[in-house]
């Protein structure tokens, strides 16, 4: 032995018993709080990957800029990286979607990864080849093949200041690849071709040759400062800077400007909330945990008093106490933090997996499920510095959960742990009362004369009683949530851009395994400044904030939605296009303004496009609303007529949504070739089987079931960790005491069945401690879900439930270490000094 | 080493409770002074040496070490003095259960960040008779053994005074001669500074002053 410190080892495993109870807790605690930073690791590294797929590896670009002005950002040392490109201008391919051309030099392409993945032929290269999406050679009507020439009339946009300059031209291209379709871009509205180095110069004029520059900062801590200079400097007009929101915060570069790229931000409340969740979690690991190894470490501290005063009698400093005790922890730390990170990490995959299944995939930008899983599979590989960050949250916690125990350690009095002080208690006002049960009375007292030790193991116990009955409380609600609910039809197919023609619906409709399609249309109308809908005339009086919105139904969704609601003289009218049914805005307030408060009763008539309508029906509230696909209620007014008027109220008979549902014998998979082939001919078409998303719904839920019992079985294993610890310790310290006992005559099974009542009453002050905080919990839980807190019935059997588990437990924790009771010789009991 | 207590009292509990463990203790230590302390239970015979050790603080007085008042020092201080100064020996032997015999012995010194000269370990172990127990665990030896190996902890820093307390209270009489031999023999041989507190009327006569201590006060015994 060269060193003091080494007693730390030695102390480790002369009680190995405690050593291994804290082993366990700093497992536990380093394999959740690295199951959950490793998590954070995927999310983060997939938040990154996806805002690299939407806006590009760019913080910013910089729009319309000269040559010069390209060339100094090139030679600015604190830009990491500068891109160029040539905008060669845009073409319209129908009312909602425009197709861009561009030309980016050098290697500057690799900077934009979701425009370049080629399904046939190769990227452009010299002036005048095109490579385009799939979807936007469709939208254009060509029908050629690659290395076939295609005739583009372009429009070069120029902005001086405000006044925008615009110079059109047809040049013929050859097309030289076809790119992968990049549904992202129809959230903006502009599909993006590529064109090969040279082409600007070719087909524009040299007082329309501007670049766009990529950015990237070195230095990303100073990221806005190099921007605003960079915009002085190189005078930039704002409206030409453009920043990488989606990137900028995966990165968690910080900026201050409102401009945004486009309209694809990533909505980042779902990693929030998903981040949130797991620190909340980590810390309620990482408290029990701490309260176990803080328990564990007190009491053998306290054990080992008389040694600590012996160490200080020879010379020890506090330091030196403090040291040893804090050597220990680092020892078993050492030994379970890598255990944890292990297991944590294996887990990690599994966790995301199921957390992440309760939200929707389109919060990563993934179309779907398993987009998501593989998502997640391609950022699963090792993520060193979160498991670090784990391992030091994990030490970070020990340490402080055995500072008190150190604490104690270091602070003894020599003479004081030399003489062996004894149980000091107080004189209570004790009632005497006759005692009918000894076992159970001496246990009572028991509790009470370690109450710190009692009152820590408690509320352990409390912790995971809280966690059962709140996760139970959850579960129901994720069960209520998450029921496979009832659609109209077995598939979505929705095209909110060109929309489905009539002639496509009958086509879908003559299908063999076909039984109907339901099918509604939609026109969005928004306000002017006088707030009438621009597009359509109307006598509804609109207010601020409002839109004006005309759905169609055909026959089939008519019955689905208006059964119900409407009697069936009103049903045939709305259907024979004789009356309307409208769905009136929900009123909000926002800053002291209330918005979306137009209404319109049934009985009333209105006019659209010049036709009076009466109002068969009026929906308000929180009676449904009418959207297509998964967009969501856009407040407004909404005029529900049938398939045969909307043509003349709206000019167009496209449909923006179809509900194929198929007969009982269909063949499903012949059904999803024709959708396939639909989706692929009519361009910006997603199809969504709901016999798909319904599956993915109960393996969901199935998943999310599991992670919570494994919460609870993980928080339950703390829980009784701490009781086998302070019932072995309970023995430990009454050595001889319990040998004093057998020798005025008491039985084993009497000394057994003061230790099993000292348990029951532990689960018992747990089970009603923990009933009263889990339903506090509960009501939270179910506020979070229904916004509004009130009294949530009382979980009354996850309350028994957990009482009875939890005194089960506590039995059973307090049987394993009785064994050693069994074991004791009387005479080796009572001659027990230490 | 001088070591001089200048009207030390430890006072316990206010009051009805109040104790008066020790009243106004006056005492010269000269180097190479074998002292003894006698007196019955609950005399304050312990109380006087954890104060005389510096283990405790009294409730006034002083007490000196070459002149230094060694209660105005820092308890990192104080902890040096102890482990490189001054040598104790139990009633109770105290010795760390989980640790092997030589490594209890070297503890002084590991706390110290220093390595034993294995020369004097060797002498120490010969000379105490503990020799080939080196490797043992406490539990594995006789009370007197255990009671040599303490003093061997004792001597191991080669401080300048040992402080006994009921060295012999724990053992046979056989045993408890034995050890008495050696720390007489070690206080004769080694020239060390040695106060023994007993109630062993014997063993208090071994020493070369003697003192007795009644219900706090100290009085010192002249041989008649």
């Amino acid at each position: 032995m060269k060193d003091y410190r080494v007693l730390a080892l030695r102390e480790l495993s002369a009680q190995k018993l405690t050593s291994l109870l804290i082993l366990i807790a700093v497992i536990l605690s380093a394999t959740m709080t690295a199951a959950v930073g490793q998590s954070a690791g995927v999310l983060s590294a997939m938040r990154q990957q996806q805002a690299i797929t939407i806006g590009g590896n760019r913080h910013a670009t910089f729009v319309q800029l000269t040559e010069e002005k390209v060339q100094m950002l090139e030679k600015d040392f604190r830009l990491s990286y500068v891109g160029r490109s040539v905008s060669l201008g845009d073409k319209k391919l129908n009312d909602q979607l425009s197709l861009g051309l561009s030309e980016y030099q050098g290697d500057s392409l690799a900077a934009r990864p979701a425009y370049s993945r080629i399904l046939e032929g190769r990227l452009p290269e010299t002036p005048l080849e095109l490579a385009l999406p799939e979807d936007a050679l469709q939208l254009l009507g060509f029908s050629g093949k690659v290395g076939d020439k295609i005739s583009l009339s372009l429009s070069k946009a120029l902005r001086h200041g405000i006044v925008v300059d615009a110079y059109d031209y047809t040049a013929e291209f050859t097309l030289v690849g076809i790119t992968e379709n990049n549904f992202l871009d129809y959230t903006g509205g502009h599909i993006m071709g590529l064109a090969g180095q040279g082409s600007a110069e070719a087909v524009l004029p040299s007082d329309y040759l501007y670049y766009n520059a990529d950015i990237r900062v070195a230095d990303k801590k100073n990221f806005q400062t190099v921007m605003d200079d960079l915009c002085v400097r190189l005078d930039i007009h704002e409206l030409d800077t453009l920043y990488n929101i989606p990137l900028l915060n995966a990165l968690g570069i910080r900026y201050d400007s409102a401009a945004t790229d486009s309209g694809l931000a990533m909505d980042d409340s779902g990693f929030s909330w998903l981040l949130a969740t797991g620190v909340l979690v980590v810390t309620l690991i990482l408290l029990a945990a701490g309260l176990v190894i803080y328990n564990i470490l007190k009491i053998a501290v306290f054990q080992r008093i008389r040694q600590y005063g012996v160490l200080r009698a020879i010379g020890a400093g506090k330091g030196q106490l403090y040291t040893v005790v804090a050597v220990e922890i680092l020892l078993l730390c050492t030994a379970g933090i890598p255990i944890g990170l292990l297991l944590g990490s294996l887990s990690a995959r599994g966790i995301l997996a199921a957390a992440l299944n309760q939200l929707s995939p389109e919060i990563f930008l993934a179309q779907d499920m398993e987009q998501l899983q593989s998502l997640i599979a391609a950022n699963s590989t090792g993520k060193w510095s979160y498991l670090l960050l784990s391992a030091a949250v994990t030490l970070v916690f020990a340490f402080l959960a055995a500072a008190p125990a150190a604490w104690f350690a270091a602070k003894v009095s020599p003479v004081i742990a030399m003489s062996g002080a004894g149980y000091k208690g107080k004189r209570g006002r004790r009632k005497e009362k006759k005692i009918r049960n000894f076992e159970r009375y001496y246990a009572r007292l028991n509790l009470s004369r370690s109450r710190g030790r009692t009152a820590v193991t408690v509320l352990s116990l409390v912790m995971s009683i809280t966690v059962f009955i709140t996760l139970q409380g959850f579960l129901s609600l994720v069960s209520v949530s998450g029921s496979v609910p009832e659609h109209l039809g077995d598939y979505s197919l929705v095209n909110q851009y060109a929309g489905i023609s009539p002639d496509d619906l009958a086509a879908l409709e003559a299908d063999e395994n076909v039984s109907t399609v339901a099918a509604e249309q939609y026109t969005l109308y928004d306000l002017d400044e006088q707030n009438r809908p621009m597009g359509v005339e109307t006598d509804i009086e609109l207010g601020v904030g409002e839109t004006f919105q005309i759905f169609g139904f055909n026959d089939c969704w008519m019955d689905y939605a208006f059964a119900s609601r409407l009697t069936d003289e009103q049903l045939e009218l709305l259907k024979a296009g004789e009356g309307c049914v409208v769905r009136n805005p929900i009123p909000m307030e926002i800053e002291g303004v209330t918005f979306g408060t137009t209404h319109v009763e049934a009985g009333e008539v209105i006019t659209v496009a010049g036709k009076e309508l009466t109002v068969l029906h009026s929906m308000s509230g929180y009676d449904g609303y009418f959207s297509v696909g998964n967009s969501g209620f856009v407040n407004g007014i909404q005029v529900l007529v049938s398939d045969r008027l909307y043509p003349e109220l709206t000019g167009t008979d496209a449909y923006a949504e179809l509900r194929p549902a198929l007969h009982d014998n269909a063949d499903r998979t012949a059904f999803d070739l024709v959708l396939e082939q639909f989706c692929q001919r009519l361009p910006g078409t997603v199809s969504l089987s709901y016999e798909q998303t319904d599956r993915q719904l109960e393996e969901s839920e199935a998943q999310i079931h599991l992670l919570a019992w494994g919460l609870i079985l993980f928080i339950g294993l703390i829980g009784i960790l701490n009781i086998v610890n302070t019932v072995y310790t309970n023995i430990h310290t009454r050595v001889s005491e319990i040998g004093m006992q057998r020798a005025i005559g008491m039985s084993r099974e009497s000394l057994f069945k003061v230790f099993l009542w000292e348990g029951v009453y532990y689960g018992l002050i747990a089970s009603v401690i923990g009933s009263v905080a889990g339903y506090i919990c509960t009501v939270f839980t179910e506020a979070a879900v229904t916004d509004s807190i009130q009294w949530a019935a009382v979980p009354v059997i996850p309350m028994l439930e957990s009482a009875v588990l939890s005194t089960g437990a506590c039995i059973l924790a307090t049987c394993i270490p009785l064994r050693r009771i069994s074991r004791m010789s009387i005479v080796d009991s009572i001659e027990t000094i230490e | 080493m001088n070591i001089e207590a200048k009207e030390l009292s430890k006072i316990y509990g206010e009051g009805e409770n109040r104790v008066v463990a020790l009243d106004k203790v006056s005492l010269k230590i000269v180097s190479g002074d074998f002292i003894s302390v006698i007196g019955p239970s609950g005399s304050g015979k312990s109380t006087l040496l954890h104060l005389l050790s510096g283990l405790d603080r009294p409730t006034s007085g002083h007490l000196t070490y070459e002149n230094k008042d060694i209660y105005g020092l820092s308890d990192k201080r104080l902890s040096a003095l102890r482990r490189r100064r001054i040598g104790f020996v139990f009633q109770q032997f105290h010795l760390l259960p989980v640790l092997t015999v030589r490594e209890n012995i070297i503890m002084p010194l590991l706390l110290d960040k220093k390595q034993p000269d294995e020369g004097y370990l060797e002498q120490l172990s010969h000379l105490l008779g503990i020799h080939d127990r080196m490797t043992h665990l406490p539990c594995e030896l006789s009370g007197g053994q255990q009671q040599r190996v303490a003093i061997a902890r004792a001597l191991i820093a080669k401080p300048d005074v040992i402080f006994a307390d009921e060295p012999t209270g724990n053992l046979d009489s056989r045993s408890g001669a034995e050890v008495m031999e050696m720390l007489s023999a070690i206080h004769e041989k080694m020239g060390k500074t040695l106060v023994v507190i007993t109630h062993d009327n014997r063993i208090a006569a071994m020493a070369d002053r003697q003192y007795s201590i009644v219900d706090g006060v100290l009085t010192e015994v002249v041989s008649g």
